[in-house]
C-alpha cells in the first residue's frame, strides 16, 4: 500500500465518522430546521446549532420529554440528551412555524 | 380596505408573472451594499391562497363563512358579529385602542386585522391557536367578547332553513356543528387578502409606482432600520413573537410558555399591509401614529431581560425615519368595497 493510498483511506474514515456525527446535528437556518424529522435512540444526544442570522429559543413540552434550550444567539449550539422513548415535538418559541419531530426509539 | 379573492386562481397573473425586476446595487448607510433585485424578489406576492387539505376551498364554503362572519346572531346578545370588530371598512379592524366586547366592556388588547391570515401560523396576539379553525370559535364563546354559548348558536342556526341548506351544500353530511361553523368562518377569512398596492406594482417592475423617498425607505427597512428582521416577505411578517420593549403589564405569550424569559410581553409580529389605515398601533393600541411606532423602534424600547435580542437602538436620522414612513404608506391597497351578504331569517 502506497503512502498516498493510506492517506486516502484515513481521509475516508474521517469523512465517515464526520457523517455519523452530523446525523445528530440539527441546524436552524432561515427560521427553519433543515430537517423536519429525526429518528434517534434513547440516550442519544442531539446538538442544536443556530446557523441563522436571528436568535432562536427551542423547547419541547411533550409529556416526559420536556426540555428548554437557552436563548441561542447566531452561531451558538447546545446539546440535548433524549432519555425517554417517544416522539418529542421541538419548536422555537419565537418562530412557532419551526417545528421538528424527534422520534426516540427504546 | 381589501377584498376577497378566489382561491386556486392566479391573482392578475399578467401583472404578477410578467414582473420584470429592475436590478441594481444600492448602498445604504449602516447597511452596506444591497442587491435590490434580490431584495425585491423576496417581497413578490404569492399567486394563490393556501387552504388546508382538511378544509379545502369551495365558493359555497366562502359564501357560508361570509354570512356567518357578518351575522350578529353569532353573539350572545345578538348584536355583535365578527365584523363588529373586524370591520372591512377599517382594514378589518375597529380603529380602537382596545376592542369593545360584550356589553361594551373594554378588552385588554387591540383588535388585530384579519387581512392575510391564510398565511398565518399561530393565531391571536399570543399565538395560542394553531389554526384559523381553532381560532374562530374563541371570540364567539369568550364571555367578555361575543359571549355566545356554542351549543345555543348551533341550535339557533339549525332553526333557519337558509343556514341548514347552505351548511349541507358546503359541508355535505357534516351538518350544522361548531366544527363546520369554524371551518366556514376560516374559509371566508382566508379569502380576505390585501389587494395590490403601489409597492407591489414597483416590485412587479413599475419604477414610477412609488417615490424615490419610498424606495430609500424600503432599503432602510431592510438594513439599518432592521424592520425586515421580522417584517419580511410579501405579507411583511414572519409570524414571530417578540417583546419589543413597549410599556405593558400584559404577559403576552408567556401565558402559554411561562418559563421562557423571552416570551414575557412577547406578541405576534403583525402584517404591515394597509398599516397606515390601521391606527392606533401595538397590541394595546397605545401608540397613536406610525411615527410613534418608528420612534419606539429607534429608541430600542425598554431594555429588560425579555426584550427581543433583535431589538436595539437604531440611530435613525429624521430623514431616514421619514423615508421609512413614506415607504410604509406604499403598502396600502385601494380595493373595491366589500359586499354585505343577505342573512337567513
Amino acid at each position: 500500500m502506497t503512502f498516498s493510498r493510506l492517506l486516502a483511506i484515513v481521509a475516508l474514515l474521517g469523512l465517515a465518522s464526520a457523517a455519523a456525527a452530523a446525523d445528530l446535528r440539527v441546524v436552524q437556518r432561515d427560521k427553519k430546521f433543515l430537517v423536519n424529522r429525526l429518528d434517534i435512540r434513547v440516550g442519544d444526544t442531539v446538538r442544536f446549532v443556530n446557523d441563522d442570522e436571528v436568535s432562536h429559543n427551542l423547547y419541547s413540552v411533550t409529556p416526559g420529554m420536556q426540555f428548554e434550550v437557552r436563548i441561542q444567539q447566531p452561531g451558538q449550539s447546545d446539546k440535548v440528551t433524549f432519555k425517554n422513548a417517544g416522539v418529542a415535538l421541538v419548536q422555537c418559541a419565537i418562530h412557532p412555524q419551526m417545528s421538528l419531530r424527534v422520534s426516540v426509539a427504546p | 380596505m381589501s377584498r376577497s379573492r378566489r382561491a386556486g386562481r392566479p391573482w392578475r397573473p399578467g401583472v404578477l408573472l410578467a414582473a420584470v425586476l429592475v436590478g441594481g446595487v444600492a448602498g445604504v448607510a449602516g447597511g452596506g451594499a444591497v442587491d435590490l433585485a434580490e431584495l425585491k424578489h423576496a417581497y413578490r406576492r404569492p399567486v394563490t391562497i393556501p387552504f388546508p387539505a382538511d378544509n379545502a376551498y369551495t365558493p359555497d364554503r366562502e359564501r357560508l363563512g361570509a354570512m356567518l362572519f357578518f351575522d350578529p346572531r353569532l353573539s350572545g346578545s345578538g348584536a355583535m358579529s365578527c365584523a363588529t370588530c373586524h370591520n372591512p371598512g377599517l382594514a378589518w379592524g375597529d380603529g380602537l385602542p382596545q376592542a369593545l366586547g360584550h356589553a361594551m366592556q373594554k378588552l385588554s388588547r387591540r383588535t388585530p386585522t384579519i387581512l392575510n391570515q391564510a398565511w398565518g401560523g399561530a393565531f391571536f396576539w399570543d399565538g395560542r391557536a394553531a389554526s384559523l379553525e381553532a381560532q374562530a370559535l374563541g371570540p364567539i364563546s369568550a364571555p367578555q367578547e361575543m359571549n355566545q354559548d356554542p351549543a345555543r348558536l348551533v341550535a339557533t342556526l339549525r332553526t333557519l332553513d337558509g343556514y341548514r341548506t347552505r351548511f349541507e351544500i358546503a359541508y355535505p353530511g357534516e351538518g350544522v356543528t361548531t366544527a363546520t361553523i369554524a371551518k366556514a368562518l376560516a374559509t371566508f377569512e382566508r379569502t380576505v387578502v390585501s389587494g395590490i398596492a403601489p409597492f407591489d406594482a414597483w416590485v412587479a417592475g413599475s419604477e414610477t409606482a412609488i417615490s424615490e423617498q419610498a424606495k430609500r425607505g424600503f432599503l432602510l427597512f431592510n438594513t439599518k432600520a432592521r424592520c425586515a428582521v421580522c417584517h419580511r416577505g410579501w405579507n411583511f411578517t414572519d409570524g414571530s413573537f417578540h417583546d419589543i420593549g413597549h410599556h405593558t403589564s400584559d404577559p403576552g405569550r408567556a401565558a402559554l410558555l411561562p418559563s421562557l424569559v423571552l416570551m414575557k410581553h412577547a406578541f405576534k409580529t403583525p402584517t404591515l399591509r394597509n398599516v397606515d389605515r390601521r391606527a392606533p398601533y401595538m397590541h394595546n393600541g397605545t401608540l397613536a401614529t406610525l411615527r410613534d411606532v418608528v420612534e419606539l423602534y429607534d429608541r430600542g424600547g425598554i431594555d429588560r431581560p425579555s426584550r427581543s435580542r433583535e431589538i436595539r437602538p437604531l440611530g435613525l436620522t429624521t430623514e431616514e425615519k421619514d423615508a421609512v414612513l413614506t415607504f410604509l404608506k406604499t403598502l396600502t391597497s385601494l380595493d373595491p368595497p366589500v359586499t354585505m351578504p343577505e342573512l337567513p331569517r
